[in-house]
Order: C-alpha cells, then sequence, then structure tokens
C-alpha cells in the first residue's frame, strides 16, 4: 500500500508539505518518550523534531503572545525560538524536560524583542462574557490587560502561565526554575495587584 | 496565623493548591473574621472572571502552515550559513592573493606598497575588533536591565 508520503512525492510535492500529515511519533509501532525523540532530534533527524514543534507550537505562541503583545511577532518569535532551539539542542542535557529549557529560550527572545521594538500593544485577549453590555466587556478586559502589563516581570511570568497556561504552581515552579513558596507569594501579589484594578467590574 | 499569611492562603484556594490542613485553617478563619471573608468572595469573583480569560485564537492554517514554516526558515538558514562561509572564504583568498600581487609587483614604488598594505592592515583590524565585540559583549551585557 502506497503511503501519503509516496504518493505525495510522485505528484511532486515537498516532503515537508504533506510530513505534517504522518506520525514519526508512531512509525516503529509504538510511541517514543519525549526523551528519544529529542536524542534523535540531535542527530539532525528533522522528522523527530516536527513532533516537538507541533506538540510545543501553541503554547509557544501563546508565551509569547503574553509577552510581547502583538499576535504577528508573537507568531514570529515563537518560530524563530524552535529554530533556535534546533541548533542548541545539540549542547542540551536529555535528562532535562525540554519545556523549561525551550521557556528561557523563549522567554529572552520576547526580552531581547521588548528592548529592540519598544511595544506594539493589541489587546489580545477573549472570552469575558459576565459584564451586562459589551462595551463593559471590552472595558474591563482592556483595564485587566494593563494591569498585567504593569505587573513586575515574574508577577507577570506567574499569571500567564497559571491563567492562560493552565499550569499548576509546581509546574510553574519548574518552568521558572524558581521555588513553589515563591510561586505562591508572587501570585498571591500580583492577583492582590489586579484584583484592586478590575474592583469595580467585580461588583 | 496573621492575616497576611491567611490572605495569601485565600489567594490560593481557588487554585486548587491548597491541602486539607490549609483549607481547614482558612475555613476556620473565614467564620470569625469579617475582613478576610470580604476577601475571599472578591477573590471568587476575581477568579471567575479570570477562568473565562483566553487569548485570541489565531486561524487554523497558523497550525498548519507551521512547521512547514519553521522546516524552511530552517533549512534558509542553514543555506545563508554556508554562503557566508564559502563568501569569507573567497574573500580571504581574493585578499591573499591581491596582497601578494602588490608584494611581488616590481613596477609598483615601495612607497605605495607601504601605502596599500597598512590600508588593508587598519582595515582587517578594525573588522576583527568588531566582530570580537558583536560576539563577546553584547553576550555579556545582555539580560542586565531585565527585572526580576
Amino acid at each position: 500500500m502506497r503511503s501519503v508520503q509516496n504518493m505525495a512525492e510522485e505528484l511532486g510535492l515537498g516532503k515537508v508539505f504533506v510530513s505534517w500529515a504522518v506520525e514519526p511519533e508512531m512509525k516503529e509501532g509504538r510511541i517514543l518518550s519525549e526523551t528519544e525523540i529529542i536524542v534523535r532530534v540531535k542527530k539532525g533527524d528533522k522528522e523527530a523534531y516536527q513532533v516537538i514543534v507541533n506538540r510545543y507550537m501553541k503554547r509557544a505562541y501563546y508565551i509569547a503572545l503574553g509577552f510581547v503583545r502583538n499576535s504577528q511577532d508573537a507568531l514570529d518569535i515563537s518560530q524563530e525560538a524552535f529554530i533556535r532551539a534546533f541548533r542548541k539542542l545539540k549542547k542540551f542535557d536529555t535528562q532535562r524536560p525540554f519545556f523549561p529549557w525551550f521557556y528561557q529560550l523563549i522567554k529572552n527572545l520576547c526580552i531581547d524583542y521588548l528592548k529592540r521594538r519598544g511595544q506594539r500593544d493589541e489587546i489580545p485577549l477573549n472570552g469575558v462574557r459576565i459584564m451586562r453590555t459589551e462595551k463593559e466587556d471590552r472595558e474591563m478586559k482592556e483595564v485587566l490587560w494593563k494591569g498585567i502589563n504593569s505587573l513586575t516581570f515574574e508577577q507577570k511570568e506567574v499569571i500567564l502561565l497559571r491563567y492562560f497556561q493552565q499550569c499548576s504552581y509546581n509546574e510553574i515552579a519548574d518552568i521558572m526554575e524558581i521555588p513553589v513558596g515563591t510561586v505562591m507569594s508572587s501570585l498571591y501579589y500580583a492577583k492582590k495587584r489586579l484584583k484592586k484594578n478590575v474592583e469595580k467590574y467585580l461588583s | 496565623m496573621d492575616h497576611k499569611r491567611i490572605k495569601e492562603l485565600i489567594a490560593s484556594y481557588y487554585d486548587q493548591e491548597l491541602e486539607k490542613e490549609q483549607k481547614r485553617i482558612v475555613e476556620e478563619h473565614l467564620e470569625e473574621c469579617s475582613e478576610c471573608r470580604e476577601e475571599f468572595e472578591g477573590m471568587e469573583k476575581f477568579e471567575e472572571v479570570m477562568s473565562k480569560m483566553e487569548f485570541k485564537k489565531p486561524s487554523k492554517e497558523v497550525w498548519q502552515l507551521y512547521w512547514s514554516s519553521v522546516y524552511n526558515r530552517l533549512e534558509r538558514r542553514i543555506g545563508w550559513t554556508l554562503l557566508s562561509i564559502g563568501a569569507i572564504i573567497l574573500i580571504f583568498f581574493g585578499g591573499y592573493k591581491a596582497v601578494e600581487g602588490i608584494i611581488l609587483d616590481p613596477t609598483i614604488p615601495f612607497l605605495l606598497k607601504v601605502g596599500i598594505l597598512t590600508l588593508l592592515g587598519g582595515g582587517v583590524v578594525m573588522l576583527v575588533s568588531l566582530i570580537r565585540e558583536r560576539l563577546f559583549v553584547r553576550k555579556r551585557e545582555r539580560y542586565k536591565e531585565v527585572e526580576k
């Protein structure tokens, strides 16, 4: 039986463009662990890297969006992070989990970007449907987003990870490489400030 | 237990991160402290709002084309690196040949030879210095100003 890949190659389509249709993960009849996939990537296996990219692309995009506040730049930065990660993976210790390492990389790219370009602000928030009118909803979203951006960098990180990545305290601690106690107190101060900002909408 | 600590626990209450014992402490405290009760109720509304928040989703095509975009950029980057290395080798070879030619050419006056070679030497020193600054100094200074 011909595979999708073979058919595509016969049609003259590049290997790349259809390869998201196959699952390298399942290639040898079993699911590879992340460490095994990373080991393959380190040897230069781009198809294995596709698995990693597909797995983390959404998280990468939304993390960048939280920092740079602009969807086009967030997409660009998240892709750049995957390109840099691919090249830096050679030095990566496979005993460590991939995502916290990758998070630091993407965060640094965002910091560089913010220093270089200043800010092109959007309000990238969705989903508030608790106010009576749409105008009030929009207003609150703006206040909240401004509030998030006025937090210290660490507070902003914990808020973004907690509410927009749905991470647990332990996960946040791993990703940010800080103790769980610090996560808890950072979140406390951040929530306190944000709550104060949106207080009039809550009553 | 002091108020600040209780308030910290209250802030974590809706994150489902408290242990049984901590939950019990909060609940007991709330029964006797109206200030903290108010804080608790406010937090509930705040959490409700925050849990409804999400980022705007990009179109589906963004995810479908994501990998091919990363792959193409990666490939182009490799091409670009090879091109740069090739260009550097050719420039150095050309430069070497030119210098050799100038030194060996008996028709060029001695002073002109010295002038041209000094000029080239200065250029090379400046280029190397610039590259070194780019590679090392910037790397070290990078995240100094970041607020932690």
